[in-house]
């Protein structure tokens, strides 16, 4: 039952499986996007990414609602009406 | 900051690396624009203009958002987003404040936002870690160098209206074989400057 256990051992540790976090999460460094830099914490590099596309999705639609809502052009709806009636282009 | 280094800058991108005839960026609204001369100006205006701002904005963003949060992988994401918000407010802005500017240039605004030169600069700016004037200098000039690019096209293809192409090549394929002949005349410039 020991030499098994010992077998085992032996075994994972040729494939160093301790290591294995290597292949479950990938380094973002060397070849990633993040420039010259051997190794990233993972976890804060992803809450600082979120947090920043989220405000920028957050103030773009913001801003965009509020300008499209500000400079509002009245479009008269007979227009669109007489615009179905006739033939179009295309 | 030193002038001459600026005015290299202005000739660097707008002749020796001209976006459309050396690096073959940005040639769906080169092509689909350059066919009217009045087209082609208003176009080219509109252009230098929307790259200036939306390289100056991308520029303040990555220097002092993404740098410091070590986020400058997600460069060509925000740049995209940056470029379509601003082009989507400033057509929403200029329907209501100048009607007659919308009327004029609006139809090249939608256009421009998908455009990959006005991607390239912001990107270009953020590799060659340029300054905030550089920047700036390097966007017009690139948007001088788009200018003279549909200047020169709309120019030729407007007596190429009046040649005698052979019937295949008439339209967009002689344009194109044109645009290969002044990329040729291009090549010229390379090795003017050494930046």
């Amino acid at each position: 039952m020991f030499e098994i256990h010992n077998l085992i051992n032996d075994i994972f540790g040729l494939l160093q499986i301790t290591d294995i976090y290597q292949f479950l999460i990938p380094q973002v460094g060397v070849g990633g996007g993040v420039e010259a830099k051997e190794h990233v914490e993972l976890l804060p590099l992803i809450k600082s990414t979120l947090i920043f596309l989220a405000g920028v999705g957050t103030v773009f639609g913001l801003g965009l609602a509020l300008t499209a809502k500000r400079f509002t052009v009245q479009i008269d709806p007979r227009v669109e009406k007489v615009l179905d009636v006739l033939a179009h282009a295309h | 900051m030193e002038f001459t280094k600026l005015f290299e800058l202005i000739i660097a991108a707008s002749l020796i690396n001209n976006f459309v005839f050396t690096r073959f960026l940005g040639l769906c609204i080169f092509f689909g624009v350059s066919r009217k001369m009045e087209t082609a100006v208003g176009m080219s205006i509109t252009f230098t203009s929307v790259m200036m701002i939306s390289s100056a904005l991308s520029w303040i963003v990555f220097n002092y958002i993404m740098v410091p949060l070590d986020i400058t992988f997600l460069k060509i994401i925000i740049f995209i987003g940056i470029v379509a918000g601003f082009v989507q407010a400033s057509d929403t802005v200029m329907r209501k404040v100048s009607p007659g500017l919308y009327y004029k240039l609006g139809i090249y605004l939608a256009l421009i936002s998908t455009n990959c030169i006005i991607l390239a600069v912001p990107l270009i700016n953020a590799g060659e870690h340029y300054s905030f004037i550089e920047s700036l200098v390097f966007a017009l000039g690139s948007g001088i160098g788009f200018a003279i690019a549909l200047i020169i096209m709309a120019s030729i293809r407007e007596k190429l209206e009046l040649a005698d192409v052979p019937k295949p090549f008439r339209g967009t394929p002689i344009a194109f074989i044109v645009t290969g002949l002044i990329a040729l005349a291009f090549t010229g410039f390379s090795g003017l400057i050494k930046l």
